[in-house]
């Protein structure tokens, strides 16, 4: 099929939308137990809502590709997950330590991690040569659009690449206790960010090449405020991030809704 | 789509993955405690980058694959046989030091075959690289008439 997604990508986001959908719904529910069925332990259940964001966001990407079977559709998404797993590689290499090395979880997320990063560039390229790279009908997002997603995009990837870096330094703002590990995982969901202003940066403006990456950001971030709202101990107001962590959630969600009102059904 | 443009895409797998085990053994030989920690968990070993089990053997290794990676990008039937070769050789590699790793009741870090350093992220690491080599050796390619063109 013409620009239908190949059976290795079919194969894998069904697995991944099994994982995500599995491991949201735990880090949401059970935050408490992670001890039981994490890679390492998160210490507070503020902390499991924050990592857990992603995995009930990534469905939504997962789901709509599979549903609409398009590669021009899907295969920008493809560049947000290589740099999602970038950064979680990064997260671990500096606290290994923090992992418990044989647990399934442990080896699932290892695998998760590694693969994008090598073998996402080789199926796109397998997908382009068996199935075409055309590129889908719609409009074009406007220049006002474009220069909000690129600055947004930026500023992520500054706030990504500092938050990697320098995670222990960001601790003590942090509104909750929270350990660098979980920083540095957290900075993925920046990356992903970020990677949708790169796309509109490279220009590819097209609409329909950019929706679910936006519908993937907006439901992280009302995932992380129903973490907020869901709390799970005490959240400190007052601290450097206390009101800066909702309001880039609130950005996400808010550039989302407002793109998809403005573009439905273009 | 011509078998020319899958030939390309097979090639440059070989060449990314060997390009990445070529970083990897370049990266492993810096002796710089914070890219390479020695760790103590079970066996004395420094983990490159933190996080794979290495010694210099294990690095040569790594290199090993890196450059006959490149090599074997350079023409299609290179690319496949090497894809072959590689992750048949990484997958065993991954069984075995998964079996070991069993038997030894799942120690941090082991010593395969009393020579090679190994960890779950270099289990990892071998099952992941091993599978992408093999499905380049292995995926079919699209004859003249376009038979085999499978998605």
């Amino acid at each position: 099929m013409r620009n239908g997604l190949i059976v290795e990508f079919r194969w894998l986001y069904v697995v991944n939308l099994l994982i995500a959908v599995t491991f949201g719904v735990l880090l949401f529910v059970l935050p408490g137990a992670v001890d039981i069925y994490g890679p390492w332990v998160i210490p507070n259940a503020h902390s499991a809502y924050l990592v857990g964001a992603a995995y009930v966001g990534a469905p939504i990407y997962y789901a709509a590709a599979l549903r609409r079977n398009s590669w021009p559709i899907a295969r920008n998404g493809v560049g947000g997950l290589i740099f999602f797993s970038l950064a979680l590689l990064v997260a671990t290499m500096f606290h290994w330590d923090r992992f418990r090395p044989y647990v399934p979880t442990t080896l699932l997320w290892l695998v998760l991690y590694y693969l994008p990063p090598v073998g996402y560039p080789i199926l796109s390229r397998v997908q382009m040569a068996r199935n075409g790279n055309d590129r889908a009908p719609g409009v074009d997002i406007s220049t006002p659009w474009r220069y909000w997603l690129i600055a947004r995009g930026g500023l992520y990837a500054a706030l990504a690449v500092l938050g990697l870096l320098f995670a222990p330094s960001i601790v003590p703002d942090w509104p909750w206790p929270i350990t660098p590990l979980e920083v540095r995982v957290f900075m993925g969901q920046l990356a992903i960010n970020a990677w949708g202003g790169a796309i509109v940066l490279l220009g590819d403006l097209r609409w329909q090449h950019n929706r679910l990456g936006l519908a993937l950001t907006g439901t992280v971030g009302a995932a992380q405020l129903l973490g907020l709202l869901l709390g799970g101990g005490p959240y400190n107001w007052s601290s450097p991030l206390g009101i800066l962590l909702p309001l880039m959630f609130l950005e996400w969600v808010a550039t989302t809704v407002l793109m998809f009102s403005v573009y439905r059904n273009r | 789509m011509s078998q020319a443009v899958y030939s390309r895409v097979i090639q440059f797998g070989a060449l990314l993955i060997g390009a990445v085990y070529l970083v990897l053994g370049l990266a492993g030989f810096i002796p710089s405690d914070a890219i390479n920690p020695l760790h103590h968990e079970h066996i004395e070993t420094p983990y490159l980058l933190n996080l794979v089990a290495i010694n210099a053997l294990h690095n040569v290794i790594h290199l090993a694959i890196g450059v006959t990676g490149l090599l074997a990008s350079r023409r299609l039937a290179w690319a496949r046989q090497w894809g072959v070769i590689t992750g048949v050789v990484l997958l065993l590699l991954f069984l075995a030091g998964m079996v070991q790793a069993a038997l030894e009741g799942l120690p941090p870090d082991q010593l395969f075959l009393g020579v090679l350093p190994l960890n779950s992220p270099g289990h990892i690491l071998h099952l992941v690289t091993g599978a992408l080599a093999l499905y380049l050796g292995l995926v079919r390619l699209p004859t003249p008439d376009g038979a085999g063109d499978t998605s």
